[in-house]
């Protein structure tokens, strides 16, 4: 998982659980060569000087018994609602909060809708359009999940909570095409419009190693936005059958989550890629960009077969491009203030 | 200069002058909305001339006109008549409104599409001014090369004798600006290192160039990049000949000289500096330090290295005097004046600041004068620690950045035992 540290030299660092079940994190190479540094945080000091809002995320990390792209977002967005990052990250933190619970109340209200649809054993009071009788609404929601739960082999109090639960699960790939809710394809728009501005950009140079790191990182961007696109299709789908997808979640919630968030898994990493070119506003920032970009550009799962069937060999051609050499003050010497506030900028736009 | 264009609304503008030379920051830039708003050249001129050391600390975003970005690439060597001498590097402010006219003249239907690329912009249009830059520059140096002297050029109250080789200097530079901006771009970023194709660019064929525009190329990579400065021993290793080794050799030494001795002059670059906005002068303090390590560590400036330590001491000198005034106006005085808790907004520009004077603290540490930094920045701590108007998390922050992350963490445990 991607870490939105804000120190300038821990940039696109991941983190994992260790065997020993503590945190392992994996650091670029400083120099900004190839390579990456595996290491417990208390190495981290031999690299340079963490933030605060650093130090914290990271103690809330090492409490974490998952590490998932949710659990690693909520610790990002508990430590930026603090104000470790600055005044708009703060801010921006407590208005996801709430983005997050709209996401939240649509998947449960879509969720509703499609199992009252597919039952159908209780009659409208009243020919009113969906949704617009909320009591009517709620009333036909109860006797529906009453008569399903010992269908299902559960206790008639189970269905209210069970549904909660899986649309808070399945909030964040938006349950519809349409609209804009849900974390993760909002993401994936980003991706798509970052895609595009760059495609657009290469466009208008002259052909040097800074637009074949910039082809590359489309070509990847691509493969990430087909395969996310299939995933959330596939995540969506599962809702056509609401009966089929409570007798799973009933047997194995753990199953519809993993499914769930693939999408999620996939894109992870992408919103600092996205980031870090959009806050790249001329050519000479952009090029700076793109060498920044290489050296995030995540490592699809190895699971991503097993997931859409697709096999991709980019992993092995990518950035095999003559490596572009760092300023040695960078990251170190004055510019490593602006960086950290762009970094914080970037809490601020995070989706 | 001697026309009636320059009286406005019945009165002479030279009446304006004194209090326009009074004014504060905040007016100027009021004034100049107004006058950049105004069509007549003349009576901005007229009114701003004597303003331009100030406008040059102020650096105000004005709006992007034809003349502005023809000369952008020359605008460190653009100085007013009176500081010009010939043979000097630089080039003089009143030649530069008859070349733009005779650049506009013979650049065809190019000159409007540049007005629609610009139309609207400001200075501070960096991606413009490069697309914009690169269509112009280039056109600009052609069209300059073969014209003959403008027609008003004696209204500028210059040396007819002065023009040839003034336009063909610029347009040396003019023909090399786009990558000259390009390494100017790199060095402000500090991301990368040295673009080689863009310097390979720049190099093609500058033998060919006029001594005096090869020396005025060779000064803005000196001002603007002075990480490429070790490569203008291969500028001057380029020549074909002996002779144009020679006179390579020679634009170098010029070039150089005419930096160091900027330097050593008693303005130099101190009114930059002292006037300068602090967002800037941590950058510029940057580019300085970084050309004096340059000669300091290039065998070929060996000869240069006496007149250094007189230079690295003004420079001392004149960014604690900065440094000092900004600390004051930036962050001690706002806290301690303060009498309603800070709010988001108020702690952003604190933050700002804080940075801003980090900034030219960590520039200014390799003029030297590393103890007082440290006494101003524990200075600067106090001034957090009593403010009386700052949230413990607004503390910690200013507290961050201005003493480091192990402080604010210390500071940020104990609030949190503390509630």
């Amino acid at each position: 998982m991607v870490v939105p540290f804000t120190t300038p030299v821990l940039g696109g660092t991941r983190v994992r659980l260790s065997g020993n079940r503590g945190l392992e994190l994996i650091v670029h190479n400083p120099s900004g060569g190839r390579g990456v540094y595996v290491m417990p945080w208390t190495a981290i000091t031999s690299f340079g000087r963490p933030t605060l809002h650093d130090k914290v995320l990271n103690t809330r990390m090492a409490f974490l018994e998952r590490i998932t792209p949710v659990t690693i977002r909520e610790a990002a967005r508990a430590t930026a609602a603090e104000g470790l990052a600055g005044e708009a990250a703060m801010q921006a933190a407590l208005t996801a909060i709430e983005t997050d619970e709209g996401d939240r109340r649509f998947a449960n209200h879509h969720l509703l809708l499609a199992l009252i649809r597919q039952v159908n054993v209780v009659p409208r009071s009243s020919p009113a359009k969906t949704g617009s009788d909320l009591a009517d609404l709620d009333a036909r929601a109860r006797q529906t999940l009453a008569w399903l739960a010992p269908r299902l082999g559960q206790p008639a109090t189970w269905g209210v909570a069970a549904l909660s639960s899986l649309g808070d699960t399945m909030a964040s790939v938006g349950v519809t095409t349409s609209g804009d809710a849900g974390r993760t394809p909002r993401l994936a728009k980003r991706l798509h419009d970052t895609r595009e501005d760059i495609s657009d950009w290469i466009g208008t140079q002259s052909d040097g190693d800074r637009v074949a790191y910039a082809r590359t990182i489309c070509s990847v961007s691509d493969v990430t936005l087909t395969m996310t696109a299939g995933l959330l299709a596939q995540a969506r789908s599962m809702t056509d059958d609401m009966v089929g997808l409570l007798r799973v979640w009933s047997a194995d919630p753990d199953q519809v989550r993993r499914i769930i968030a693939r999408p999620e898994w996939l894109l992870d990493g992408w919103e600092q890629i996205c980031l870090v070119w959009n806050f790249a506003h001329d050519d000479a920032a952009r090029r700076a960009a793109l060498v920044e970009i290489a050296e995030y550009v995540p490592i699809l799962p190895r699971e991503v077969h097993e997931w859409t069937g697709y096999r991709s060999d980019l992993d092995d051609s990518l950035f095999e491009h003559r490596p572009i050499l760092l300023n040695e003050d960078w990251r170190s010497g004055a510019t490593v203030f602006d960086l950290i506030a762009r970094n914080e900028q970037f809490r601020a736009h995070a989706i | 200069m001697g026309n009636d264009s320059s009286r406005s609304g019945g009165g002479d503008v030279s009446d304006l002058r004194p209090g326009l030379l009074e004014a504060d920051d905040h007016k100027i830039r009021r004034i100049l909305a107004v006058v950049d708003g105004a069509v007549d050249p003349a009576v901005n001129r007229a009114l701003l001339d004597p303003l331009r050391p100030r406008l040059a600390s102020l650096k105000p975003v004005r709006p992007l006109r034809f003349a502005r970005l023809l000369f952008i690439p020359i605008d460190p060597l653009t100085v007013p008549a009176r500081g010009w001498r010939p043979g000097n590097l630089t080039v003089p402010r009143p030649a530069l409104a008859p070349i733009a006219k005779l650049v506009r003249a013979g650049l065809g239907d190019l000159a409007q599409a540049i007005d629609k690329m610009i139309d609207g912009r400001k200075v501070d249009a960096i991606q413009t001014i490069t697309k914009a830059g690169e269509a112009l520059w280039p056109r600009a140096a052609e069209v300059l090369a073969h014209a003959p002297m403008p027609a008003d050029w004696a209204e500028t109250g210059l040396p007819l004798t002065l023009y040839a080789s003034l336009a063909a200097s610029i347009a040396a530079v003019l023909r090399h600006a786009a990558q000259l901006r390009c390494i100017a771009q790199d060095e402000e970023l500090g991301a990368l290192e040295t673009d080689n194709d863009a310097v390979d660019n720049i190099m093609a064929n500058i033998a060919k160039e006029p001594e005096l525009g090869c020396a005025m190329i060779a000064q803005l990579i000196l001002l603007r990049s002075p990480h490429v400065a070790r490569l203008l021993g291969r500028v001057a290793a380029s020549g074909r000949t002996s002779e144009e080794k020679a006179a390579l050799r020679k634009a170098m030494d010029r070039a150089l000289e005419a930096v160091l001795s900027h330097m050593e002059r008693d303005t130099g670059f101190v009114r930059d500096i002292v006037n300068g906005a602090l967002a800037e002068v941590g950058g510029e303090v940057r580019r300085m330090t970084t050309l004096l390590r340059a000669i300091e560590t290039e065998a070929a400036f060996a000869g240069h290295l006496p007149r250094l330590k007189a230079i690295r001491t003004k420079l001392d000198e004149v960014c604690q005097t900065r440094f000092t005034r900004g600390l004051t106006e930036g962050l001690v005085a706002p806290l301690a004046a303060g009498s309603r808790p800070v709010d988001g907004t108020a702690q952003t520009e604190l933050e700002m600041c804080a940075r801003d004077l980090r900034k030219l603290e960590t520039a200014a540490r390799k003029a030297g004068g590393p103890m007082t930094y440290d006494g101003l920045l524990l200075q600067a701590a106090e001034a957090v620690r009593s403010a009386a108007n700052l949230s413990e998390m607004r503390r910690c922050r200013l507290i961050e950045i201005v003493s480091g992350p192990e402080a604010a963490e210390s500071m940020y445990h104990k609030a949190i035992r503390d509630t």
